[in-house]
Formats: C-alpha cells, sequence, structure tokens
C-alpha cells in the first residue's frame, strides 16, 4: 500500500474541505462570490467541467469511487460512497474516518508519506482547489502584491502547523499568518471576545505559480488573471521580518479552548508562533531581540477599547486595577495632541516622563471615536474616514462644550479615559521599565506576561 | 497567443512523465528513468553510445529494435538486475480521439513490444463513442499474444493533458487509468 501523488492530491482535497461519514463525503468548496453562478458564470461553468471532467476521473481511478457536485449556497462535491481503498489508506495516515477533517486531523501520520516534492506539491495542489482563495480582494497592499490565502476555522492548531511545515518543505513560505488567537485576532483591546475568526496562511501567488499546482482549471486560470495585475515579482523567500507596535495583554490568554503549548503565553508576532511550534522562521527573524526586548512589544493594559458609555464603565467596574484607578481631569486640547502628534507621531503623553505614558495615537483614535459616535460617524466601532482629519473639522471648544468630551488622567498608570455623555474610550498606560517586572517566564518563546495589580501601578 | 501544434507539447508533457514517474516508485534511486521523443532506435543507440552506462539487455534491444518515429517513450530500467521496460505515448490535439488513433498506438506497440502505450489528446477528452467502445471491450485495450513462446500483454490507456495546468486527466477509459497505475506495472516488470 502507498500513497501516490493522486492520492496525494485527494487526500489534500479531503483535508482541505471533506467531511465524512459511513455512507460518503461531501467536499465543501467555500469559494462565496468567485464561484457564484449569478456573479461568475463562466467561472462557474468552469468548476462544473473541473469537477466532472479533472477530479472524478481521479477518485475513480485512485479509489474506485463516483462524484460528482451539488451548488447550495457554495459548491459541494459530493461521493457515491466511501471505498475499502479509502478508508484503508485514511487509516494507514491517520486521518480521521469520520468527520469534517479540517478540523480534527492532523498530518503527523500523513507527512511521512508525503516523501517527494511532486507528492508535496499534490497534497497542496488539493488544498489550493478547496480553501485556496484567489478572491480579488487577497492582496497585499495593492495589485501588486497579489496573494493565495488558505483559511481554517475552529482551533486545529495541529493542522495549521502542519500545513505550515509542508508549504516550507515545498518552497512556498508564507507572507503572513494569522493564527486563531485573541493576540492576533484583537492586539489592541484586551476585552474584545468575538475573536475566534479562525486562520490565514497567506502565500504569495508568485511563489506558489513557479512550482505549485492546479488540477482546477478555473483556478489556475483566476491566479493566471490576478498575477497579470502585478508588474513585478513579489516573493516571501528571505522576507524582512519587523516587529512593530504593542499587543494588548488579552484576557482569554488563559483560554481552555487554547491548545496547552500555547495557553497562557502571550505572542507579538504570528512568528512567535512558528518558533513554539518548532516551525522554521525566515533568516531576518531576530529571535534573541524579540525575547531580550519583549517589553517593548506589549501593554499589560488594553491599547484601545471603545464603547458606549455603559460598556466602558462596566470594564472599569470588572477589571480591579482600573475600579481602584482615580480619574482626575486633564486640561490637555484636541489641537495640542494634534500639533504633537504631526510632530512625534510615536509620543507617550501624560505621563511621569517622555519614557512613559499614553500612546498620543491612541488617545487621538479614542476622542475621535467618542466625538464620531456622538456624531453618527461610526460604523460598528470604526470611524468613518481618517481619524484625524474628523479631529480636524472641529475646534477644541466645540469637542470639550458641544460634544463634551472629557479626557481622564488617571492616578496610577493603568488606563487612560476619554468620554463623554454616552460613549467612552480606554488608553493603555505604557512603561517598559514597568512590563519588564511583568514577564514571569520565557519558556522558548512562548513568553509568559502576568496581569498587573493595582498596588504596584506606578502612580502618576 | 500562437496557436501550438501537437510536437510543441512534447517536451512538457515528456518532462511531467518523468516527474511523476520518478515521484511514484517505491524507489527512485534503483531506476533510471529517461524520455525519447523521435526514433526509438536511433534514440537509445544515441543515449547508449554516449553518457548513458546501460545493461546488457537494453544494449540487446536497442539493436533488435525497429527504428519507428514515436512522439514519446518512457524508459525506465533498474540499475541492479538491468532489466528494463519502454512506455510508448502517443500525443494527439484533435477534437476527440478515436479509433484510428489508437489503433496507430496499438501498432507501435506491438511492432516495438513496448508493454504500455497512452494514447494522450492535448486539451481535449475522447469522444462518448469511443469511450463506449473502449469500456464495451476490454480486450481492446489489453491485448495478449505469444512470442517466442512467451505470453506478451500489451496494455494501453487513453488520457489528456491539460495544457493550462500543466497536469494529466483521466478518462477512466482503457487497461490503464492513471499515471500512478502505470508506473506501479511497470516497477512490477522491472523489480
Amino acid at each position: 500500500m502507498k500513497i501516490d501523488t493522486d492520492k496525494s492530491y485527494l487526500l489534500g482535497l479531503l483535508v482541505g474541505g471533506g467531511i465524512l461519514s459511513d455512507s460518503g463525503f461531501q467536499i465543501l468548496l467555500p469559494y462565496k462570490n468567485w464561484g457564484k453562478i449569478d456573479e461568475n458564470p463562466v467561472r462557474a461553468g468552469q468548476i462544473a467541467t473541473d469537477i466532472l471532467k479533472r477530479l472524478s476521473p481521479k477518485w475513480k481511478a485512485a479509489y474506485d469511487i463516483d462524484v460528482s457536485f451539488k451548488i447550495g449556497n457554495d459548491w459541494k462535491i459530493v461521493s457515491n460512497g466511501i471505498s475499502k481503498k479509502l478508508k484503508e489508506d485514511l487509516e494507514l495516515t491517520n486521518l480521521p474516518t469520520k468527520g469534517e477533517l479540517r478540523s480534527i486531523a492532523s498530518l503527523n501520520g500523513l507527512l511521512p508519506f508525503l516523501k517527494t516534492f511532486e507528492h508535496k506539491k499534490a497534497f497542496v495542489t488539493g488544498l489550493v482547489d478547496t480553501i485556496g482563495s484567489l478572491a480579488a480582494t487577497h492582496r497585499k497592499f495593492n495589485d501588486e502584491f497579489q496573494i493565495i490565502s488558505f483559511e481554517f476555522k475552529g482551533n486545529n492548531f495541529d493542522l495549521v502547523k502542519d500545513v505550515l511545515d509542508l508549504f516550507e518543505s515545498a518552497g512556498f513560505p508564507p507572507d503572513q499568518v494569522l493564527w486563531n488567537h485573541p493576540n492576533q485576532h484583537s492586539g489592541t483591546c484586551r476585552y474584545y471576545k468575538s475573536w475566534k475568526k479562525g486562520f490565514k496562511i497567506r502565500i504569495p501567488l508568485d511563489d506558489y505559480m513557479l512550482q505549485g499546482g492546479f488540477v482546477f482549471e478555473s483556478k489556475k486560470l483566476s491566479a493566471q488573471q490576478n498575477l497579470d495585475k502585478s508588474k513585478t515579482r513579489k516573493t516571501a523567500l528571505n522576507k524582512d521580518v519587523k516587529i512593530q507596535g504593542r499587543v494588548t495583554l488579552h484576557k482569554d490568554e488563559d483560554s481552555q479552548w487554547l491548545p496547552s503549548n500555547i495557553r497562557g503565553g502571550h505572542f507579538v508576532h504570528y512568528l512567535q508562533f512558528f518558533d513554539v511550534f518548532g516551525l522554521k522562521t525566515p533568516q531576518s527573524f531576530d529571535r534573541d531581540d524579540l525575547m531580550n526586548n519583549f517589553h517593548k512589544y506589549f501593554c499589560p493594559f488594553t491599547c484601545l477599547t471603545k464603547g458606549s458609555l455603559e460598556y466602558i464603565t462596566d470594564i472599569i467596574k470588572n477589571e480591579s486595577y482600573l475600579n481602584l484607578t482615580k480619574f482626575s481631569q486633564s486640561n490637555i486640547t484636541c489641537s495640542t495632541l494634534l500639533g504633537r502628534y504631526a510632530i512625534e507621531p510615536g509620543a507617550l503623553i501624560l505621563g511621569k516622563s517622555p519614557q512613559d505614558g499614553f500612546p498620543i495615537n491612541m488617545v487621538l483614535q479614542a476622542i475621535a471615536y467618542v466625538v464620531a459616535a456622538e456624531t453618527g460617524q461610526v460604523r460598528g466601532k470604526r470611524v468613518q474616514g481618517k481619524y484625524a482629519d474628523l479631529l480636524k473639522k472641529y475646534n477644541d471648544a466645540y469637542i470639550n462644550s458641544n460634544l463634551g468630551v472629557s479626557i481622564l488622567r488617571p492616578d496610577r498608570g493603568t488606563c487612560l479615559l476619554v468620554k463623554n455623555k454616552n460613549y467612552a474610550a480606554l488608553v493603555g498606560y505604557v512603561n517598559e521599565g514597568f512590563n519588564k517586572t511583568l514577564i514571569v517566564s520565557k519558556e522558548s518563546l512562548k513568553i509568559v506576561v502576568r496581569e498587573p495589580v493595582f498596588e504596584e501601578c506606578i502612580p502618576l | 497567443m500562437m496557436n501550438r501544434i501537437e510536437v510543441d507539447f512534447y517536451d512538457e508533457i515528456a518532462s511531467e512523465l518523468v516527474r511523476q514517474i520518478k515521484a511514484n516508485l517505491s524507489n527512485s534511486e534503483t531506476y533510471e528513468v529517461r524520455t525519447l521523443i523521435g526514433g526509438i532506435k536511433s534514440g537509445l543507440l544515441e543515449m547508449i553510445s554516449g553518457d548513458y552506462n546501460t545493461g546488457d539487455l537494453l544494449k540487446d534491444f536497442s539493436k533488435q529494435v525497429h527504428q519507428l518515429f514515436l512522439d514519446i517513450t518512457i524508459l525506465i530500467e533498474n540499475k541492479v538486475n538491468g532489466k528494463f521496460e519502454i512506455a510508448i505515448f502517443e500525443i494527439k490535439k484533435v477534437s476527440t480521439l478515436g479509433l484510428t488513433e489508437l489503433s496507430q498506438l496499438i501498432g507501435y506497440c506491438l511492432v516495438s513490444r513496448a508493454k504500455f502505450g497512452i494514447l494522450i489528446n492535448v486539451d481535449k477528452a475522447v469522444s462518448r463513442n469511443f469511450s463506449i467502445i473502449l469500456d464495451d471491450d476490454p480486450h481492446l485495450t489489453k491485448i495478449s499474444r505469444k512470442m517466442d513462446g512467451k505470453n506478451l500483454i500489451h496494455e494501453f490507456g487513453v488520457m489528456v493533458w491539460n495544457s493550462e495546468t500543466k497536469s494529466f486527466e483521466y478518462t477512466n477509459s482503457g487497461a490503464i487509468k492513471s499515471i500512478p497505475h502505470l508506473v506501479e506495472k511497470l516497477e512490477e516488470l522491472v523489480a
């Protein structure tokens, strides 16, 4: 029994979208608008041809299974059963024989069978044809940098780790990975609860097209169309890695939903997860710098949390260090802040020295939010347009008197409170010396940061 | 884009064949996999007189084989025991494949004694009628004959080369269903 290149491809399809039961399998193809009949009728025809003329004979030849398709909200490949041969291969490679593989599978048992580049390429092609999204929106900054994006839901970190390992060994290193972790999906707000938005692996399309494959002609044509929009070749090989900004200490870092090897850790960059999972990192990733300067890259308080006055009041009541904090009115004006921001966008303000305080850009965003929310210029919690432009529309007197905005400085280095009649925002205090005292362990790059208690917070 | 003709596809198909065959062999280190485009006899003789240090079995074969002009021939030789096999790939770029094309391939295989022949159409599949003919009579693509007192079995398959995705597609028609299936059969004979 061996896993040949055709089987590698078909197992890639199953891992990408397969849901298996005793009576057969479905492979979900989450193509959304990209494959919709009414929006892209030509492509929809190509997808149908791909399934009937390209996939169906492959399934028949490799596993003696007949497949066809169904169209509902999205495309589905459906089988007439599961053959003995397929069941044997799933068991041989330790892949589940029931359930949604993407949620529960690990590739530990399969990877040793993907022994050549062609096997790896075939498996990755199976992933591309299912969950490799080529929607025109997947690009970095602009059309010049085209991306193929792989999305995984749930908390199957093992699978994502294995897939990344496979991508690396097949020569497709990611440009960026979004892990399904609060530090990745909510790096600014400590209290945001809906952070379980899934994983995304983004591979430069140029890198993929050099060596990667397609069985679906519809995908290949779409990839080529996307690539035709760019003039220069973009690659993630030897990419430059920079760690910027600060990631808030999120309330759910200890969540039982997270796997034990990362649970409790604080992560400020996607490559920190690579290190913990034993994945290869780019040469330019300076592990020692991250380890030695970790205090520079996080904020133990929320960086910025916005919402109704009631919501923010509730947070203050339930966060003991905020509940014990006393706030007093600051006289600083919006125009002063804008002037300072223009000269020094990274400035810390209202602290004890120029080296500590509240990031000026966050304070301005907090003011902009309460002003925009009060005047109906928000979408969700996002200010419509550029926040600095919004603030420039109003003068200080109008902001303070008509819009009732108060900037309240805490008596300890916890959070600055910005509020008006109905809305409020919290901005976290930054003090790298204080941050150092909160780092309790550096076990590989799984760095544990404890939450501060009021008594130790710096008096301001 | 300029319209490509049949011969324009030989190189890309041959390269992918070698990649797929090597990947699907149990132990690719044991085997030499080579492609010949054009005359089989002259190609083998040139290969042998050049850099390729072949075994006696293949040397003998190269002297005996008739000169046939074939689209792509794949040679696989076991470097340890000298056993070898050849598979002939007849490439077409026609609207539908039919019996004429298959008959040509069968003829080549019978004359050269190649045990495997694959008919490949570029970007177009087989006609429904041709599929029915092949499915109804499996002996059409698995021909057994007596040669020098031994049974010689020739097996045939029909596939498609997708020039857009640069990959083989299958028709499920014939005795050879897929490239891994072909490799399995080749390896059985030369192991």
